[in-house]
């Protein structure tokens, strides 16, 4: 029983970091309406970047972060407008727009590789003994980077609903065509869009290349279709979707690996797949259509 | 000329031209109805003078300066707006934030806006913290007349705003029309129902086949004769 509880601890720490990934991903999804493949680079990126801030540059942990936040920013943005923007322009369908993700990760993948190697690097940050709090056994930094993901998620939370910008971007999301009617201009919405998708992809890759302790250049990539299957199950372009979806992908894929711990993030597709089953839409139900 | 006139419309989608040679105009206060039979190019001929179809030819003026090949969000800030008859709300943005949206292409105060739109339709008040993807029919067109205004616009497309409605709210949307009319905007509506446009709009523009049939004061129409120009029987 303990065990359980423990795993359910552990999938707490999981879906903290399945939710900043999923939550950067659904939302470019939703706004673009095209699937990002190179997401996971994008994150091994970030990691990459806070890493020479900080154990190279010797900056804190915190202000190297923050620097490889807004490094992630702009290159994503920098990546949508030079390489996805021609093609969007020319009018490609999403699966010509989504095999050119395919080649922008390629190159990201190719780029890390090229200037760090293959081989594996660690952030040793202090606070990796274990706390025993009620029947849940996490350290420090597992603490924090629940804690960071809630913050997180309640600041995008805020920016969505409260900001003028967040509001457009739900719009863009929800009816592009109706936006352009009303006088939105989808340019400014889309890039900020993609500054917020570096920014949570960097947040997401640091909060688990933090929690395994070490990383080397296939991190994001060997995380993204667990990140897939959180935006599918949450429903594409639905950032509360996804924080839902990682709560339930985290919490089951650490608890099945309890048992067949080989099969850990398979699990998330079997849940994906039954859920899809009873709920074609994802976990939360549209609104309905206009 | 002043008002949103059009002449000599043609566009299509691709390649296809929909409509060949359409004119129309609409000054502030009045109402024309496009009316027509289906696939006649009412729908075509209104999202192209909104700039929503790229191979559009012809001239749009809006008093008297080209808005034709403008993007629609930039035709939205110079005062026109379109409620299309379909996907007109965003069905996950609470009402009002579908009104806020409205008021986005002219920076038009949202306060005020929203007040105004609240006092004519009541209902969007009640329901302003509502998904719009829940709202019925009738109230979800209210909605997207109502989004329309809130730019504050000279000038208003609406796309066949009583589709799919009761007779009963069909009349209250053209009486709505009406009363957004005398609040000095032009008004140019496609209308399936020919006897909501005869009994409500100042004009009365019939498009056949993509083209011009009949271009006239509603109050020089009559059912009949709409009848027997759609049977093909009147040249």
């Amino acid at each position: 029983m303990s065990f359980f509880i423990q795993a359910i601890g552990f999938g707490l720490v999981t879906a903290a970091v399945l939710a900043l990934a999923g939550v950067g991903l659904t939302l470019q999804f939703g706004v673009t309406n095209y699937a990002n493949f190179a997401y996971g680079d994008m994150m091994t990126l970030g990691v990459y970047l806070t890493w020479v801030f900080f154990a190279i540059a010797h900056l804190t942990f915190v202000l190297a972060l923050l620097l490889a936040l807004v490094c992630m920013a702009a290159i994503c943005v920098a990546t949508a407008e030079v390489i996805m923007r021609p093609f969007v322009l020319r009018g490609s369908p999403p699966l010509i727009l989504l095999i050119v993700t395919f080649g922008v990760s390629l190159i990201l993948n190719s780029i890390i590789l090229a200037i760090w190697g293959a081989g594996s690097e660690a952030f040793q940050l202090p606070g990796t003994q274990p706390l025993d709090l009620g029947p849940f056994l996490l350290t420090p930094l597992q603490l924090l980077i629940i804690g960071t993901s809630v913050a997180a998620m309640f600041v995008v939370h805020l920016l969505l609903t409260r900001t003028s910008m967040g509001k457009r971007m739900r719009a863009v999301s929800d009816n592009r065509e109706l936006a352009r009617v009303s006088g939105i201009s989808p340019t400014p919405v889309i890039r900020a869009t993609w500054a917020l998708t570096g920014v949570l992809a960097t947040l997401g890759g640091v909060a688990l290349a933090v929690d395994a302790s070490q990383f080397s250049p296939g991190l994001g990539e060997g995380f993204l279709f667990a990140i897939f299957a959180v935006v599918i199950l949450g429903g594409v372009g639905k950032p509360y979707g996804a924080m839902l979806g990682a709560l339930v992908v985290g919490v089951v894929t650490e608890v099945i690996g309890l048992w067949i711990p080989q099969y850990k993030l398979d699990v998330a597709f079997v849940v994906l797949i039954v859920v899809l089953l009873f709920r074609p839409e994802g976990l939360i139900r549209s609104a309905g259509k206009a | 000329m002043n008002g949103l006139v059009a002449e000599g419309v043609a566009a299509g989608y691709n390649k296809n031209l929909i409509i060949t040679d359409v004119s129309s105009h609409v000054e502030v206060g009045k109402v024309t109805a496009v009316v027509g039979p289906n696939g006649a190019g009412k729908s075509t001929f209104l999202k192209a003078v909104f700039g929503l179809l790229p191979n559009m030819t012809g001239t749009v003026t809006l008093d008297g300066v080209s808005i034709a090949h403008l993007e629609p969000h930039l035709i939205a800030k110079m005062g026109v707006a379109y409620v299309p008859q379909v996907d007109n709300v965003f069905p996950n943005l609470s009402v009002r934030e579908n009104l806020e949206m409205g008021a986005f292409a002219t920076q038009s105060p949202i306060r005020e806006g929203m007040e105004s739109v609240y006092e004519l339709f009541p209902d969007l008040q009640l329901a302003q913290k509502r998904p719009a993807g829940q709202l019925s029919g009738g109230q979800r067109i209210m909605l997207a007349l109502g989004r329309g205004l809130m730019a504050r616009p000279k000038f208003l497309l609406l796309d066949e705003p009583t589709a799919g409605l009761s007779p009963s709210y069909a009349s209250k949307v053209w009486s709505l029309i009406r009363q957004v009319a005398d609040t000095s905007k032009g008004l140019l509506v496609v209308e399936q129902n020919v006897r909501l446009a005869l009994a409500g709009a100042d004009r009365v523009h019939v498009v056949m086949d993509g083209k011009d049939r009949v271009l006239d004061d509603a109050s020089s129409m009559t059912e009949e004769g709409l009848g027997r120009i759609f049977l093909g029987l009147d040249s």
